[in-house]
């Protein structure tokens, strides 16, 4: 069977105008569907978008990239031949490169889940602040000492996941604490993973969108308080 | 008995609350407690004194610090009651924008605009 055969991207968007065009872009050099997830943008998002070979999803108020994922993936589920889903960030620090390497191991069905990672050898990052790195790596421990899944990177949006596995875990975290939640369902329904390395480009406009050391505590309320089940 | 001016007020209001209560709350076990609330208090007001007597009876000082103790436990209950409701209320908003979004998906294409 072809690799590319059932391969959706999905990526959820809020307020990315600025750099989905450049991703879909891309994006659209693959062999694959892509479906945009507007999580409630107001910045012309939805219209950015539309200009690449897509299907756009558009939530009518924002509700949080878990949210929004989680409609992207309920959504290829529903488009018959849908094999693997491979979620995508939106603001340009993932390589469209690397989505066959995610794909291929899923494809073969030696994995029902293969996870990006930017902290194993082969891993290229580019202009990460130290700073950064200190708070992935905290929420690393944290993750892996909470899920007990003794992974690399715990908050890469880059994945691969098939049909039946995409079908299992059901994100019930609106924010960000769906990376966790992720995780910990991987670890309860016993689905077979694979980290994959793969490049994570710093930019100061994904530096900017990207979650601060407030957010974490937020994303720590959210899952003690239960917003994950 | 000499009513004082306070007393007055707080039973005023204690009777607004319980007309409150009884106007806007539909759970039976929400007004039940509720009237139940309002009607110690009416009789605290009354016998502020019975509080203290309770509260001596239970090894706490004075009968404030127990109704203190006690509004704490009643308000942090309310608050997990309320932060739960509020979860159920998001699930239900997402899973209509959800609905809503997957409708209405639109498909995009190349459109020829005069940029390069």
């Amino acid at each position: 069977m072809d690799l590319w055969e059932g391969v959706w991207v999905v990526l959820a968007a809020y307020n990315e105008k600025q750099s989905i065009g450049g991703v879909l872009e891309q994006l659209s050099q693959l062999p694959c569907r892509v479906v945009v997830v507007d999580d409630g943008s107001s910045d012309g998002t939805s219209a950015a978008a539309l200009e690449h070979p897509v299907i756009l999803l558009s939530h009518t108020v924002n509700l949080g990239q878990g949210a929004a994922l989680q409609t992207g993936i309920r959504y290829v589920l529903q488009q018959s031949g849908s094999r693997i889903i491979v979620t995508f960030d939106a603001d340009g620090q993932h390589d469209p490169e690397d989505i066959s390497r995610l794909v291929a191991p899923v494809a073969a069905g030696d994995v029902d889940v293969a996870l990006g990672t930017r902290f194993a050898a082969g891993a290229r990052v580019a202009d990460m602040p130290a700073a950064r790195r200190r708070m992935l790596k905290l929420a690393v421990a944290f993750t892996r000492w909470s899920t007990g899944l003794k992974v690399s990177d715990t908050h890469n949006g880059l994945r691969a996941l098939s049909a039946e596995a995409a079908r299992q875990i059901n994100i019930t975290a609106n924010r960000m604490a769906h990376a966790t939640e992720i995780l910990s369902q991987i670890r309860k329904k016993k689905l077979k993973y694979v980290e994959v390395p793969v490049n994570v480009r710093y930019t100061q406009y994904s530096l900017a969108k990207g979650q601060s050391l407030l957010e974490a505590v937020n994303v720590l309320w959210d899952i003690f308080s239960g917003d994950m089940r | 008995m000499k009513i004082l001016t306070s007393q007055i007020i707080l039973l005023v209001l204690m009777a607004a609350f319980s007309i409150y209560v009884l106007r806007v709350r539909r759970q039976l076990t929400d007004r039940l407690i509720m009237l139940v609330l309002a009607a110690v208090g009416v009789f605290l007001v009354l016998f502020p004194n019975a509080s203290t007597w309770l509260a001596n009876r239970i090894g706490i000082g004075r009968g404030t610090d127990m109704i203190f103790y006690f509004f704490i436990l009643f308000v942090l209950f309310r608050f997990v009651a309320i932060a739960r409701r509020q979860r159920e209320i998001e699930s239900k908003l997402t899973e209509i924008v959800r609905a809503q979004a997957i409708q209405n998906a639109q498909e995009g294409g190349r459109v020829l605009t005069g940029e390069q």
